[in-house]
C-alpha cells in the first residue's frame, strides 16, 4: 500500500478527533505554562493513552506535541517568560513587539508561522521518511561537534553591539554550568557539590524558571507593578493583514526548512531549530538592523522552525524506530504499549495505522489553527490584568510547574537561588539568552568532541574525511571570517572614496 | 469587564492547577467505603527512570493489570522520580513509611551495582523485594555487512585486529559494559567501548558506521534484526531464540550479569500488606496480556518468590562486587 491508498474513513472517527481536539487544547495550555513545553504535555496525557485505541492514543500525544510548541510562545510573548529553549529565540522579538505595538499581532504572527511550519514538518514526514531518515544517519559525534560550536558562534553574532564582551562571558559560564553532573564516559560526577539531585545535571525546567521567570516577575515587580501590560483590549486582536503575511512568508520558509532538518538531529532538535532560523532569518532580512526590536520576522521564523522540528524528529522513530528527545520517547511508548513497534518495518507491517498516524499528524496543524485563533485571545486578554494581580499567579503557576516537571523539591529552591543570581544578571544587562543556548549546546560539544576522539583513536583527522564534517568546518572558518573580510573591503571602499575625492 | 476578566482568569488557574496535580485526584475513588483492610488510599509506585523510557513502560504495563486484582478497587499511581541513576527514587523509598503505600519499580543496578559504587545510602539488603519481573538479556550487534557471522569468526576477527573493534555500551557501571568488559577480559580480547546515552543512541551510531558493533537490550535491536540491517553474534545468556547467534551459556563461558526488573517495598512491611501486594502483581505477572507484552519486547519472564528475590539480589551484589574489582573499577 503506498499513502494514496489509504481509506481517510479510518481516520476521520469521531474519538480520533476528539483525540486530536483534546491534544491540541491541553499542549496548547500546558506549552504556555512558563517553564512546561511539549515533553510535559505528553508525559502528562501518556496514562491516558492506556486504554484508548491505538492511532487516537498517538494523535492525542502529537497534536499536544503540536500545540505545545505554539504555546510556548505565548508566554514568551505576553509575559516576555520564554516557556521553552527554544521559545527564547521568540522571545528577542516577542517581547518587544508585544510591548510597542500589539500583543495580538505578535500572537497572530507565532499561531500562522507555528501552523504553516508544523504543515511543512508533516509533509516531509509523510513523503520523504526514508531519504531524510538516511541523511540523519550519516550525521554522528564530529557533526554534532561542529554543528555546536557553529551554534556558539552564532550566539556571538546576535549580542547586541558593545555588549560582545558581556555575551561572550555569558557563553562561557553557560558552557561551564552545562558540564554539571555525572560524566558519562568515566561515571564520575563533577561539580555536583555532594547533592545527588545534580548527578544529571540541572533540570532545564528548574533552569528556566529560575533564569527567566523568577528575574522577569522581580523585575516587573521592581518597576511598573502598578501598570498593566495592555491597556487596550482592540491590540489583542491576532487577525493579520496581508502585508503582514507576505512579509514574514519568507522567514516562515526558512524557518520551516531548518526547522525539519533540525528536528532530525538528536540532542539538537528545536533549541537548535528556533535559533539556526532566527539568524538565518536575520542574514536574509532586508532589515537586520530591527531584529531584536520587534521585526515581526524575528517572531516568524524561530516560531515555525520549532513547530517544523516535531515532524523532522518523527522522521528517525518512524523509520528506524530510533527517538531523538525525551518528548518524542514518550510518544514511542504510547506505540510500544499498543504493540505498534516503530522501525523499518513499520510501513509495510501496519500501513492503515501509519498511515492513519501520518495523515492525523497533518490534522493536528489543521487544529492548531482553529483552536490556536479561538484560545489565543483568551491568553493575550491577561495582559489586561493589572501587574499587581497578574504577577503573583504567574509566579505561583511557575513554581508549581517547575514542582511538576520532577517532582523534586531541590528543584524548587534551585530555581529560587537561580533567580536571585540571574537578576543581578539581568539587571547588569549580561545576555540570558547566550547564556541558556550555551547550555543546552554545552553537553552536545563536549559530548560529540570525546566521543568522536575516542572512535578516532585520539586523532583529529576524523573532522576532515568525512564530507559533512568538513562542509561544516569550512562554514564555520567563512562564519569566522566574515567580519574580517567585512572590514578589510570597507577600507578598500573608504579608500576608493578618498582617491576619487582628490 | 474586569469581572469577566477575572472570572476566566480563575477558571484557567483553576484548570492549570488541576493539570498540574495531576492523576492523584482523578484516581482516588470512594477511599472511605468498604473494608477498613490493605489498600485504603491509592498506593505509589517509585520509577527511578524517565517517562517514556522502557523499564517505564513496563513498570506502567504492570501495575496497570495488577490494579484490577488489588482489594478495595484501589489504584497504583506511578511517580518517576529521576536522578543519582536512581538513588534518589531508592532513597526515597528506603526513608518511607513501612505501610506498602509507598513501593519502588527498580533494576538490578539499584541494588547489585550502586551499592558498590559509594554514593548510596542503601545496599544489597535494604529493602523488602515483592517480586522479580523479567529481565531482558543483553545481546552484541552488528551490522548484517561485517565480515563475521558468529561467535568464533567474531572473536577471531577482534584477536587479529586488537584494539579495532569498537561498541557502543551504556557506559561504566551499567550492565552492558560490566558484561562485554568482562567478556573481554575472560577472553583475552582486546576492544573498545564507547559510550552512549542509551540502546537507540548506540543503534544510531552503529546504523551510521560510526562504530562496530553494540551491546544492546533485545527491544532496541528487535526491529533492525526483522528488517536484516542488522544481526546478533551472541546473547549474554543461557540459551537463545535467534537464529545463527550463540548464547554464552551454551559456549561454556559466564553467562553475564541478568538486567532483571524487581518490585521492592521497604524493609519494614507487614507480612499481611506483602502478601497482598505479591498476589496483585504475580496474577498481573502471569496474565496471558502481560506475558504478550514481555514477549513483544523480546524479555524473559522471571517470576520469584520476594524471599528467592532476595537470594537473587545478593548473590548478583557479590558477582558483580568481584567483577568491579576485577576490573579495578572499585577497591
Amino acid at each position: 500500500m503506498s499513502f494514496l491508498d489509504f481509506d481517510f474513513m479510518t481516520l476521520l472517527t469521531l474519538s480520533n478527533l476528539i483525540a486530536i481536539f483534546v491534544g491540541t487544547i491541553v499542549g496548547l495550555i500546558i506549552g504556555a505554562l512558563p517553564g512546561l513545553g511539549a515533553t510535559m504535555a505528553v508525559i502528562f496525557l501518556l496514562p491516558f493513552t492506556y486504554t484508548m485505541e491505538p492511532v487516537a492514543a498517538v494523535l492525542l500525544l502529537l497534536a499536544a506535541f503540536q500545540a505545545a510548541e505554539y504555546g510556548g510562545s505565548i508566554s514568551a510573548i505576553t509575559l516576555g517568560i520564554p516557556g521553552t529553549p527554544a521559545a527564547v529565540a521568540t522571545a528577542q522579538d516577542g517581547i518587544p513587539l508585544a510591548r510597542n505595538e500589539s500583543p495580538g499581532k505578535a500572537l497572530g504572527i507565532s499561531l500562522n508561522a507555528s501552523v504553516i511550519g508544523g504543515i511543512v514538518g508533516a509533509l516531509c514526514l509523510i513523503f520523504f521518511t526514508e531519504p531524510f531518515a538516511n541523511f540523519a544517519l550519516r550525521l554522528s559525534d564530529p557533526e554534532f561537534f561542529l554543528l555546536g560550536l557553529m551554534g556558539l558562534i552564532a550566539v556571538a553574532s546576535i549580542s547586541p553591539k558593545g555588549e560582545m564582551t558581556k555575551s561572550l562571558i555569558s557563553v562561557v559560564l553557560g558552557l561551564m554550568v552545562g558540564t554539571i553532573g555525572m560524566d558519562m564516559f568515566t561515571g564520575q560526577p563533577r561539580f555536583i557539590m555532594g547533592q545527588l539531585e545534580l548527578m544529571e545535571g540541572l533540570g532545564i525546567v528548574a533552569l528556566l524558571i529560575g533564569i527567566f521567570a523568577i528575574p522577569e516577575i522581580l523585575k516587573v515587580v521592581k518597576d511598573d507593578l502598578h501598570t498593566q501590560f495592555a491597556s487596550q483590549a482592540s491590540n489583542l486582536s491576532t487577525k493579520l493583514t496581508r502585508k503582514d503575511m507576505k512579509r514574514i512568508a519568507k522567514p516562515i520558509g526558512v524557518g520551516s526548512s531548518i526547522g525539519t532538518i533540525s528536528g532530525l538531529l538528536p540532542g539538537l532538535g528545536t533549541v537548535a531549530a528556533a535559533w539556526f532560523s532566527y539568524i538565518a532569518a536575520k542574514k536574509l532580512s532586508k532589515s537586520p538592523e530591527t531584529f531584536g526590536k520587534g521585526n515581526p520576522e524575528g517572531i516568524a521564523a524561530p516560531e515555525s522552525a520549532n513547530n517544523a522540528s516535531v515532524g523532522g524528529a518523527l522522521i528517525p522513530l518512524f523509520a528506524l524506530g530510533i527517538p531523538g528527545s525525551v518528548g518524542i520517547a514518550v510518544v514511542m511508548s504510547a506505540f510500544i504499549v499498543h504493540g505498534i513497534q516503530p522501525g523499518p518495518r513499520i510501513f509495510t507491517k501496519d500501513p492503515t495505522l501509519t498511515y492513519g498516524i501520518l495523515y492525523g499528524f497533518l490534522l493536528t496543524t489543521l487544529a492548531l489553527y482553529i483552536i490556536g485563533r479561538l484560545l489565543t485571545p483568551l491568553f493575550a486578554r491577561v495582559l489586561v490584568v493589572p501587574n499587581s494581580f497578574l504577577m503573583p499567579i504567574v509566579y505561583v503557576i511557575a513554581i508549581i510547574g517547575g514542582f511538576s516537571a520532577t517532582n523534586r523539591y531541590f528543584d524548587i529552591w534551585l530555581s529560587l537561588i537561580l533567580g536571585l543570581i540571574s537578576l543581578l544578571f539581568v539587571l547588569s544587562r549580561f545576555s540570558i539568552a547566550a547564556f541558556v543556548m550555551a547550555f543546552v549546546l554545552s553537553p552536545v560539544i563536549e559530548v560529540g568532541l570525546r566521543r568522536s576522539l575516542l572512535i578516532s583513536g585520539g586523532g583529529y583527522s576524523i573532522f576532515l574525511t568525512r564530507p559533512i564534517s568538513l562542509l561544516l568546518l569550512i562554514i564555520i572558518i567563512l562564519m569566522l571570517m566574515t567580519p574580517v573580510f567585512r572590514k578589510f573591503g570597507e577600507r578598500r571602499k573608504r579608500k576608493k572614496l578618498e582617491s576619487n575625492s582628490r | 469587564m474586569k469581572k469577566i476578566t477575572g472570572i476566566i482568569l480563575s477558571a484557567l488557574l483553576l484548570l492549570i492547577i488541576t493539570a498540574c496535580s495531576g492523576k492523584g485526584d482523578a484516581n482516588s475513588k470512594d477511599t472511605g467505603s468498604g473494608k477498613a483492610d490493605f489498600p485504603e488510599k491509592p498506593i505509589t509506585v517509585l520509577v527511578p527512570y524517565a517517562p517514556g523510557s522502557f523499564p517505564d513502560n513496563s513498570a506502567r504495563k504492570l501495575t496497570q493489570l495488577a490494579e484490577s486484582n488489588l482489594p478495595n478497587d484501589q489504584s497504583f499511581n506511578i511517580e518517576n522520580v529521576e536522578g543519582g541513576g536512581g538513588i534518589i527514587a531508592m532513597t526515597q523509598l528506603m526513608n518511607a513509611k513501612p505501610d506498602g503505600y509507598t513501593i519502588a519499580y527498580g533494576s538490578v543496578s539499584h541494588v547489585s551495582v550502586l551499592p558498590h559504587m559509594g554514593d548510596a545510602s542503601f545496599s544489597h539488603d535494604s529493602f523488602q523485594p515483592i517480586m522479580k519481573d523479567f529481565a531482558p538479556i543483553p545481546l552484541l550487534m552488528v551490522r548484517t555487512d561485517a565480515p563475521y557471522n558468529n561467535f568464533e569468526e567474531w572473536k577471531e576477527y577482534a584477536e587479529a585486529n586488537p584494539g579495532k573493534f569498537s561498541y557502543a555500551t551504556t557506559g561504566p557501571g551499567s550492565i552492558s559494559n560490566l558484561n562485554m568488559v568482562a567478556l573481554a577480559k575472560e577472553l583475552n580480547l582486546d576492544v573498545k567501548n564507547i559510550t552512549y546515552e542509551g540502546g537507540s543512541q548506540g543503534i544510531t551510531a552503529l546504523l551510521g558506521k560510526n562504530i562496530d558493533g553494540a551491546v544492546v537490550m533485545p527491544s532496541d535491536a528487535l526491529e533492525h534484526i526483522e528488517a536484516g540491517t542488522l544481526k546478533p553474534i551472541f546473547e549474554f545468556g543461557q540459551d537463545t531464540e535467534y537464529e545463527d547467534a550463540e548464547s554464552l551459556g551454551n559456549l561454556g563461558l559466564h553467562e553475564g550479569i541478568q538486567a532483571f526488573s524487581m518490585l521492592f517495598a521497604p524493609k519494614e512491611i507487614p507480612e499481611a500488606e506483602l502478601e497482598v501486594l505479591h498476589d496483585a502483581f504475580k496474577k498481573a505477572h502471569e496474565s496471558d496480556e502481560y506475558k504478550e507484552y514481555t514477549e513483544s519486547i523480546n524479555a524473559k519472564q522471571f517470576y520469584l518468590n520476594p524471599e528467592d528475590s532476595q537470594k537473587n539480589v545478593t548473590e548478583t551484589y557479590d558477582l558483580v562486587g568481584k567483577l568491579l574489582k576485577e576490573l579495578g573499577l572499585i577497591e
